[in-house]
């Protein structure tokens, strides 16, 4: 296991500095100069040289880009040209926000899909099967802007009951993350039901119903225990799924969560958090992957043991 | 079985109607969607304007019809270009292994860290607004999600006996991956690409709601739904109606993968404890 374990950080390390690497580029590739930017219509030969300078811009590339990764590392991540915050600060300040609408998705996602997912899986081929599987297209092809302006509407506008807008109490956080969790437990549920029935068309299972075990027991004992293993990854990857669908749901919210800072930054062009917030995301996914790999190895003894 | 029958007519039916709609917009809708009458601001649902007028007095009907076109558009281009591209490199990847495939899967893997819509996002940072441009933004993503599935199907492909057989008889390497390694992997690839259709609709739509795909006036339905989204009180089916139909149009090309990976992989169908 620990050999895994190595092996996969070995691959960590490279993509963490690729995505530095691409981040950077897009940073660079952002239209107008930051010196254009700050000179405006005072832009001289002469001034434009000399904020060049001490800006750092006329040095090489690479060079440009340890400083950078420099800045990076000890949290500056630059500043917002709206607000007039550090990127850090912002980032900061609204994680908080993400992660709770993120981590009640996941939970939402978590007990209504897989819940589903079993319910389809054991009666497979069955009209409750076909109904649920029905269900789930229909979820799954909902746009989540459309669900969310009408959850809007109907909750918020005509009957009142929880706000359509802002964070602060549990009300605010109830229709965002059943907003998210409409598509994703759709998506859940199909997953479970596709790892569950492929278990059960393994040999162990054909040899456990020839031994003469109901239906029950099979499912519950064997199929479940190891259709379930997977569920982790799926669990994360919901997770991951939950923090890309935040940007549009926390918009039509106006939920203060940093997808909410991203769609706003870029609709008035403020690059520098545009990037932070890339940046930001991207290091996240990048250490949530590597932890699900890690604890997936951890709860399936046969990779565990794939090396020797 | 009668369930999913109806279900993929509907679909299939749901596709008909859209491809009509973006081939004889002039004949279905009554008017071309510029014409504006104010009078008829955010009118209900009538008999003249199916599904109601909107902030401008535009009918909302004909806004639709006119935009299935870009709708259209939107889901094949993106998904095509994705997918040729996506294809040749997963391929490329998967059946020439070793130093390569590793540089290529490292840049996948760190494209794939980013999550689709704030690359999308990042990439209109730069680029600017526009159809064509949230258009491109999406088919990066397409692009890995296609090399990924392609490479695994190649690298089963791999060790059947085709690839053998041919290299005996000298084939040689581009030989081998597209008379010999593409054919055979076609039909999942079919598959995937009727799935990733609605995912570019939804991501360019979603981009567009946002107000960074497609400008006004243009009739994209993610425009309209942004532009009708600060009458909700008022006029709610101006905003629903575009959104209802992006859905639809979902849902069809779901039904339909949906269908085509049960006959083509029947495994998850008749497994029965």
């Amino acid at each position: 296991m620990w050999k895994y374990i190595i092996k996969r950080l070995g691959y960590f390390i490279p993509t963490l500095f690729g995505i530095t690497i691409l981040v950077f580029t897009l940073s660079r590739l952002v239209p107008g100069s930051p010196v254009e930017t700050i000179l405006g219509q005072h832009a001289t030969a002469e001034l434009e040289a000399l904020f060049e300078a001490q800006l750092g811009l006329d040095k090489p590339i690479y060079v440009q880009y340890i400083i950078w990764l420099k800045n990076i590392l000890s949290g500056d991540l630059g500043q917002s040209l709206i607000s007039n915050r550090k990127v850090s600060y912002l980032i900061f300040h609204r994680f908080q926000y993400t992660v709770r609408l993120a981590l009640c998705t996941t939970a939402v996602n978590a007990v209504v899909g897989i819940s589903l997912g079993i319910i389809s899986a054991w009666k497979a081929g069955t009209k409750i099967d076909k109904t649920l599987r029905l269900i789930s297209i229909f979820g799954w092809s909902m746009p989540s802007f459309l669900v969310g302006i009408v959850f809007i509407y109907i909750f918020a506008l005509k009957l009142r009951l929880l706000p359509a807008m802002g964070a602060g109490s549990i009300a605010h956080i109830i229709l965002p993350t059943l907003t998210i969790a409409a598509g994703g437990s759709s998506y859940l549920s199909r997953l479970t039901r596709g790892s569950l029935i492929e278990i059960a068309g393994q040999d162990f299972v054909k040899t456990a119903k020839a031994k003469g075990l109901t239906k029950s027991k099979i499912m519950i004992s064997h199929v479940m225990k190891n259709g379930l293993l997977p569920i982790v990854t799926v669990i994360a990857s919901s997770f991951r799924w939950a923090l890309g669908g935040s940007f549009i749901v926390e918009t039509i919210f106006a939920y203060p969560g940093i997808g909410y800072l991203a769609t706003q930054s870029v609709t008035h062009r403020d690059y520098a958090v545009v990037i932070g917030t890339v940046l930001f995301f991207a290091i996240l996914t990048c250490v949530t992957n590597l932890i699900v790999d890690i604890l997936y190895v951890y709860l399936d003894p046969r990779v565990r043991y794939e090396g020797r | 079985m009668a369930k999913k029958d109806f279900s993929l007519i509907f679909a299939l039916a749901i596709l008909l109607m859209v491809i009509i709609f973006s081939i004889f917009p002039q004949y279905i809708a009554s008017e071309y969607f510029t014409h504006v009458d104010l009078s008829k601001r955010l009118s209900t649902p009538s008999l003249e304007n199916i599904f109601g007028c909107d902030f401008l007095g535009r009918d909302i009907f004909s806004l639709i019809v006119w935009g299935s076109r870009i709708a259209l558009l939107i889901c094949i281009v993106p998904t095509f270009i994705g997918a040729a591209l996506g294809v040749s490199i997963g391929i490329l990847s998967g059946y020439v292994g070793g130093k390569t495939d590793d540089v290529i899967q490292r840049m996948v893997e760190i494209i794939v860290s980013f999550p689709g819509l704030l690359l999308s996002l990042t990439i209109i940072n730069i680029l600017g607004p526009g159809l064509w441009n949230a258009m491109w933004s999406v088919t990066i993503w397409r692009v890995t999600g296609f090399i990924r599935i392609t490479r695994s199907l190649t690298l089963t492909m791999k060790e059947t006996g085709y690839v053998e057989w041919a290299k005996a008889l000298g084939a040689g390497r581009a030989h081998v991956m597209f008379r010999h390694i593409l054919p055979n992997i076609l039909t999942p690839i079919i598959v995937q690409l009727t799935f990733s259709m609605p995912g570019t609709l939804l991501s360019v739509a979603s981009l567009s709601f946002l107000g960074l795909g497609a400008n006004p006036p243009s009739p994209d339905w993610g425009v309209l739904m942004q532009q009708s989204r600060k009458y909700l009180v008022y006029a709610p089916w101006a905003a629903f109606t575009p959104g209802i139909f992006i859905f639809l149009i979902s849902f069809a090309f779901n039904t339909i993968g949906e269908t085509f990976r049960d006959i083509v992989d029947p495994r998850a169908k008749y497994v029965r404890i």
